[in-house]
């Protein structure tokens, strides 16, 4: 462990300090610290270890003069000496996995300062009396446009990607190659998905041998999934690895499907039903509610008081709700608002996107004020399954939700701590961002965890 | 001259949460005001319920409730090819 570095007082606060030089910012590899120190002190580094200074006035900025400084809490070290000695010892330390990654040290600045209009009023930035960090932060603003613009001249989308139709869809479809579920060595197991719906054809050849749970809570309905919207949902969160003559279309392909018939034969549900349904789901345990189901808001329209209780009593048991924003829009002309009851804010609320990330035409968006879009998720062109061993390609918000649900079911096996309230944040966390207007897609494009 | 069944409503209530200790006592005065059909959701506070609408101010104004709405009809969003 870490020798303890000299004691000094430095009475009420430290002197001003010139600017340390940068060094290298080391990640230990988990349970490997201890053994890591011990190779850099070995090395003829001196260690101060966070722990040294707990109980000090100030945490002194050079380290009090030692080569590293540990943190234990974070499995970190920052390494201010160099030279050819400590660059073998590192190289070292990598191959034995006791380190798994190194950068440079970097430095921070505030990023508060006078208000635009202040600076603005300054008169000519760059040739007046603006300092050297408005110059730079002027300059790198520019050169970013710059860059953008001219990968949108060569056809590229503002996001990176060839403007082109770019999924080919010859082993998974384009909404699982965009959300990056192909990457992740998540299935999904022991994790319990509820899709409140039209039911589920629980003998589709594609889910023989699946843990299947189903309830019939629709009136005057059948216990089957007649309509079919039902079979496809569940197919985008919870569909198989390797179905048999068609793209893989599914993502939590080892989770366990709680179908709850809440809408029926026609499609359609009330009030009722679709509580039952979500109560059942948590009663069962079910870590992820998907409902792809909603009811046309106006602008103007109060935020959903029942589904906010529900929302909240569903997240503070340990089970998130994820519902589709709603179709009623026609873009460009019309945008719909929200609809209910993913215009709860403790339902989160899925956005459509088309192959190349921009919102689909019907998607709703978060048009009345605390009634917003969460996130967004693929939408158009969707294959999945059908009753009767068939697939189809659909479209709509009802798509998109599936996506975020069985994405959530992935997180929600990587660790037991995301349920609820955790797994909402950890979800948004992992969102890549998108040029389209938040009102439209959230926060940005649903991703699953990368290995 | 036979009249048909009275129209009813099927209503979503929700209970305060304060009130959440309550529940039986608020769901039973919710029966004697006139509500039907009920399923009580206790872990949501929500009782769902059939009444007559002549009924509804009377449910409105039992110590508890937050809330009665008629129900919303909710559909797919739905598969457009």
């Amino acid at each position: 462990m870490a020798r303890p570095t000299r004691k000094t007082t430095r009475g009420t606060a430290p002197p001003a300090e010139p600017t340390p030089r940068l060094g290298v910012v080391m990640r230990f590899a988990p349970q490997a610290a201890g053994s890591g120190i011990r190779q850099m002190e070995s090395g003829g580094l001196r260690v101060a270890s966070s722990s040294d200074f707990r109980s000090a006035p100030a945490v002194p900025n050079d380290f009090d003069g030692a080569d590293a400084q540990y943190f234990e809490r974070f499995g970190i070290a920052i390494v201010r000496r160099e030279g050819e000695r400590l660059k073998t010892l590192l190289e070292h330390a990598m191959e034995q996995n006791v380190v798994t990654g190194m950068r440079p040290e970097r430095m921070y600045r505030v990023l508060g300062g006078p208000s635009a209009a202040a600076e603005a009023a300054a008169g000519d930035l760059l040739a007046g009396a603006a300092t050297i960090l408005d110059r730079d932060y002027l300059r790198g603003y520019r050169d970013g446009v710059v860059h953008l613009i001219d990968r949108l001249l060569a056809g590229e989308s503002a996001d990176g990607t060839p403007a082109a139709a770019r999924f080919d869809e010859s082993s998974v479809t384009w909404g699982l190659e965009a959300v990056l579920a192909p990457l992740s060595p998540l299935t999904g197991a022991g994790i319990r998905v509820a899709v409140l719906d039209t039911g589920f054809d629980h003998t589709h050849p594609d889910f023989r041998g699946r843990p299947i749970t189903k309830k019939l809570f629709a009136s005057r309905s059948s216990p089957d999934d007649v309509h079919g919207h039902g079979t496809h949902c569940v197919g985008t969160a919870c569909g198989p690895l390797r179905p048999a003559g068609v793209p893989r279309y599914g993502i939590a392909h080892e989770s366990h499907i709680f179908a709850g018939k809440v809408l029926g034969d026609d499609g359609f549900g009330t009030d009722r039903s679709v509580i039952a349904g979500m109560d059942w789901a948590v009663e069962q345990g079910c870590q992820v509610i998907s409902l792809s189901l909603g009811a046309a808001t106006s602008l103007g329209d109060q935020p959903n008081d029942d589904y906010e209780q529900i929302g909240q009593a569903c997240l503070d048991a340990g089970t998130i709700v994820i519902a589709a924003s709603g179709n009623e829009s026609e873009r460009p002309r019309v945008i719909a608002p929200v609809g209910s009851p993913a215009n709860a804010s403790t339902v989160m609320a899925v956005g459509a996107v088309d192959r190349r990330f921009r919102p689909a035409w019907f998607s709703c968006g978060g048009m009345n004020p605390g009634q917003e879009v969460d996130l967004a998720a693929p939408g158009v062109d969707i294959l999945s399954s059908l009753p009767g061993g068939r697939h189809a390609r659909f479209q709509g918000t009802s798509m998109a939700a599936p996506h975020v649900s069985g994405v959530a079911a992935l997180i929600a096996q990587s660790d037991p701590k995301y349920r609820g309230w955790s797994l909402w944040a950890r979800l948004l966390q992992l969102v890549r961002p998108l040029r389209a207007a938040a009102r439209d897609v959230g926060k940005g494009l649903l991703q699953a965890p990368r290995p | 001259m036979a009249n048909g069944p009275p129209r009813t409503v099927d209503v979503t209530i929700r209970i305060e949460k304060a009130q959440a200790g309550r529940l039986e006592e608020v769901v039973l005065a919710l029966e004697a005001s006139g509500l039907t059909n009920l399923d009580v959701h206790g872990r949501f506070l929500m009782v769902s319920g059939t009444v007559i609408p002549e009924r509804l101010e009377a449910l409105r104004r039992v110590d508890g409730v937050a809330s009665v709405r008629e129900d919303r009809t909710y559909k797919v969003q739905p598969p457009r090819r």
